[in-house]
C-alpha cells in the first residue's frame, strides 16, 4: 500500500516533468544557436494552441488542427528570429533577453485580444475519459498521459541523432561552437540559427494541444511552465537536448516526491523546492548536469 | 593570378586599417606577409576570406569576391586557417576535420580525405574521439590546417600558424605546409612574424606596415632587406 502510493506519485511527478522537459527542449533549440533565453517560448505555445484550437472548432479534424498550430510555430519561429533577433547581432545577450520579455507580454496581450480571457476546453488527442488508463502495478497511467511522454522521447531521440549524425546537425553544433570558425567552413549560421526557432517553435506547439486537455487552453496556461522549463534546462545544461529531458523529469519527479512527504511544503511550496534544486545544481555545477563546460585549453 | 587584391581598403567601423592594399598570389605560390603587431595581418586576412566588408577589387582566379560573403568564398576553393586556430572545442577532433568537409558536395570522399590527414598527422588520429579543446596547441594548429584543407581548397590563407608554438613545432608544421604546396600544388598566402622559417618556405612576400605594403619581393630580396632583417629576423 505504501510502496503503490509511493509509484503514484513517481509517476505523477514523471507526469509533470514530462511537461517541463518538453518546453525545455524548446528552449534548447534556441539558446544553441541564438545564446538567446527566450521567455516567449510558452507564450508562442499557448498561442499557437489556440490556433489549433481554432482549426478544430471549424471543423478541421484535430490531428490536422494540430499539425497547422506546429506550422504556424514553426513559421513565427523563423519569423521571430529574422525580424527581432538577428538584427541585434551576436552578442546581444541582454537585449535580446528584453526582447523576449516584450514578445512575452506582446503574444500574451495579442492572444486575450483574438481568443479572449475565458478559458476554453481543448479536445483531447487519445480517449481521456476517467476510466481511459493503463493499470501499471496499481498505478493508473492515463493515455494522455503516455502519449506526452511517447511524444517527449521521440522528439529527443529525434533531435539527438540530427544533432549528431547529420550534416545540419554538425552545422548547428558548429555554429554553436564557434560562429566566426563556422563560417569560413561555409556554415550559413544565420540560417542556422534561424532552423533552432523553427524547432522551437513547432516543439512548444506541438505540446500545447497535449497538455491543453487537463490544464485547460488559456491565455496564462504556461506561466508557472516556463518558469520550470527555464529550471530544467539550467539543471540539464542550456545546449543539451538530453540534459533538457533529465533536468525536467528529475525536477517533476523530485519536487513531487518532496511535496508529498514532507509535511510543511505540500502543493504549495513545489515551485519553491525546483528553485532550490536549481540553486543547488547551479552553486556545484554551472554549465548544468549534462551542458558543455568550457574546456579550452591554449 | 591565383588571387588578386587591387586597392582592397578595409577596417572595423571606426576607420579603415588598411589602406589600397594591392597584391597578387600566382598559382603554386608561398607569399608570406610581414608585419608587425597591429599593422593589419589579420585584418587582411579577414577581407579576403569575407569575414569583413571591405572596398577595392579582390579577384580569386579572375573573378571579383569582393562582395562575397565568407560561406560562399570557401566553397569558391578559397580556404582560411585563422589566427588562434579557430578550434570548435566542443565538437571531436573527427566532428572539426568534418566541418571542414561541410562546403562539400562529394560527401563520398570526405572520408578518403579524413584518412588521408590522419596519415600526415598521426596525432589527430591518435585523438580523433578526444573533444577537440583538449588538444595542445600543436595540434590544434595541425587540426586547423587539415580542417581548412578538408575543404579541397585551390588557396589557402594561414594566419600566424606558428602562434604558441614551440620552435620545433613550428619548424614542423612549416616543413608540412610546405609539402602540402608541392604535393597538391596549392597556392598559399602566409601570414608569420617568425619571418626566417617563413621566409625559408615562401616564392615572395610582402612587408606590411600601419596598412600599407611597405616593400614587396622574393623572398631572398626580402630577407636581405635591413629592413627585414633589423625588425624581423633580429640581425
Ligand atoms: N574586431 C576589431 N574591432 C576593432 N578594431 C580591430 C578589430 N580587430 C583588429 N582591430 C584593430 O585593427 C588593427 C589591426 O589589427 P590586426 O588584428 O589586423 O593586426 P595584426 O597585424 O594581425 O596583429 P597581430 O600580429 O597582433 O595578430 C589594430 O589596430 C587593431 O586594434
Ligand atoms: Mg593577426
Amino acid at each position: 500500500m505504501e510502496f503503490e502510493l509511493f509509484l503514484t506519485r513517481l509517476v505523477q511527478g514523471i507526469n509533470n516533468g514530462a511537461i517541463y522537459a518538453f518546453l525545455a527542449l524548446a528552449l534548447v533549440c534556441t539558446y544553441r544557436g541564438s545564446k538567446a533565453l527566450n521567455l516567449a517560448q510558452g507564450e508562442l505555445a499557448m498561442i499557437c494552441t489556440f490556433v489549433s484550437w481554432s482549426l478544430a472548432a471549424n471543423g478541421v479534424p484535430l490531428p490536422l488542427a494540430i499539425l497547422g498550430g506546429v506550422v504556424v510555430g514553426g513559421l513565427s519561429g523563423a519569423a521571430i528570429e529574422r525580424t527581432l533577433i538577428r538584427p541585434l547581432g551576436r552578442d546581444a545577450h541582454y537585449s535580446v533577453l528584453l526582447v523576449c520579455v516584450g514578445l512575452f507580454l506582446a503574444i500574451n496581450a495579442l492572444a486575450g485580444f483574438i481568443w479572449g480571457g475565458d478559458p476554453q476546453s481543448f479536445p483531447a488527442v487519445v480517449p481521456d475519459a476517467p476510466d481511459d488508463f493503463v493499470p501499471v502495478m496499481g498505478v493508473r497511467l492515463r493515455y494522455q498521459q503516455l502519449v506526452i511522454l511517447v511524444v517527449l522521447l521521440v522528439l529527443v531521440a529525434a533531435l539527438y541523432a540530427v544533432f549528431r549524425y547529420t550534416r545540419f546537425g554538425l552545422s548547428m553544433r558548429a555554429a554553436a561552437s564557434n560562429p566566426d570558425s563556422a563560417s569560413l567552413v561555409g556554415v550559413r549560421v544565420n540560417r542556422v540559427n534561424a532552423w533552432g526557432w523553427v524547432l522551437a517553435g513547432a516543439v512548444g506547439a506541438l505540446l500545447g494541444p497535449l497538455i491543453a486537455p487537463s490544464t485547460t487552453l488559456s491565455t496564462s496556461m504556461f506561466f508557472t511552465f516556463i518558469i520550470y522549463a527555464c529550471a530544467a534546462a539550467t539543471v540539464g545544461g542550456f545546449d543539451s537536448p538530453i540534459g533538457a529531458v533529465i533536468g525536467g523529469l528529475f525536477i517533476g519527479v523530485t519536487e513531487n516526491l518532496v511535496a508529498s512527504y514532507v509535511g510543511f511544503i505540500g502543493d504549495s511550496l513545489k515551485l519553491t523546492v525546483a528553485l532550490v534544486i536549481l540553486l543547488v545544481v547551479l552553486m556545484v555545477k554551472p554549465s548544468g548536469l549534462l551542458g558543455t563546460r568550457e574546456v579550452e585549453r591554449v | 593570378m591565383s588571387l588578386e587584391l587591387q586597392g582592397v581598403s578595409a577596417g572595423y567601423g571606426a576607420g579603415d586599417v588598411l589602406h589600397e592594399i594591392s597584391l597578387d598570389v600566382r598559382p603554386g605560390e608561398v607569399v608570406v606577409i610581414l608585419g608587425a603587431n597591429g599593422a593589419g595581418k589579420t585584418t587582411l586576412m579577414r577581407a579576403v576570406s569575407g569575414v569583413i566588408p571591405r572596398r577595392g577589387r579582390i579577384l580569386f582566379e579572375g573573378k571579383d569576391i569582393s562582395r562575397t560573403g565568407p560561406e560562399q568564398i570557401v566553397r569558391l576553393g578559397l580556404a582560411q586557417v585563422p589566427q588562434g586556430r579557430g578550434t570548435f572545442v566542443d565538437l571531436t577532433v573527427e566532428e572539426n576535420l568534418r566541418t571542414g568537409a561541410l562546403s562539400r558536395r562529394d560527401s563520398a570522399r570526405v572520408n578518403e580525405d579524413l584518412d588521408r590527414w590522419y596519415t600526415t598527422y598521426p596525432r589527430l588520429a591518435e585523438r580523433r574521439r578526444q573533444k577537440a579543446g583538449l588538444l595542445s596547441g600543436g595540434e590544434q594548429q595541425m587540426l586547423a590546417v587539415s580542417r581548412a584543407m578538408m575543404s579541397r581548397p585551390r588557396l589557402l590563407l594561414c594566419d600566424e600558424p606558428s602562434l604558441g608554438l614551440s620552435p620545433r613545432l613550428t619548424q614542423e608544421l612549416f616543413a608540412s605546409l610546405r609539402s602540402i604546396n608541392e604535393e597538391w600544388d596549392m597556392s598559399m598566402l602566409i601570414v608569420e612574424q617568425n619571418a626566417a622559417i617563413a621566409l625559408g618556405i615562401a616564392t615572395r612576400g610582402y612587408l606590411l606596415e600601419v596598412g600599407t605594403i611597405a616593400r614587396a619581393g622574393s623572398a631572398d630580396e626580402l630577407s636581405d632587406s635591413d629592413a627585414v632583417r633589423a625588425a624581423y629576423l633580429g640581425y
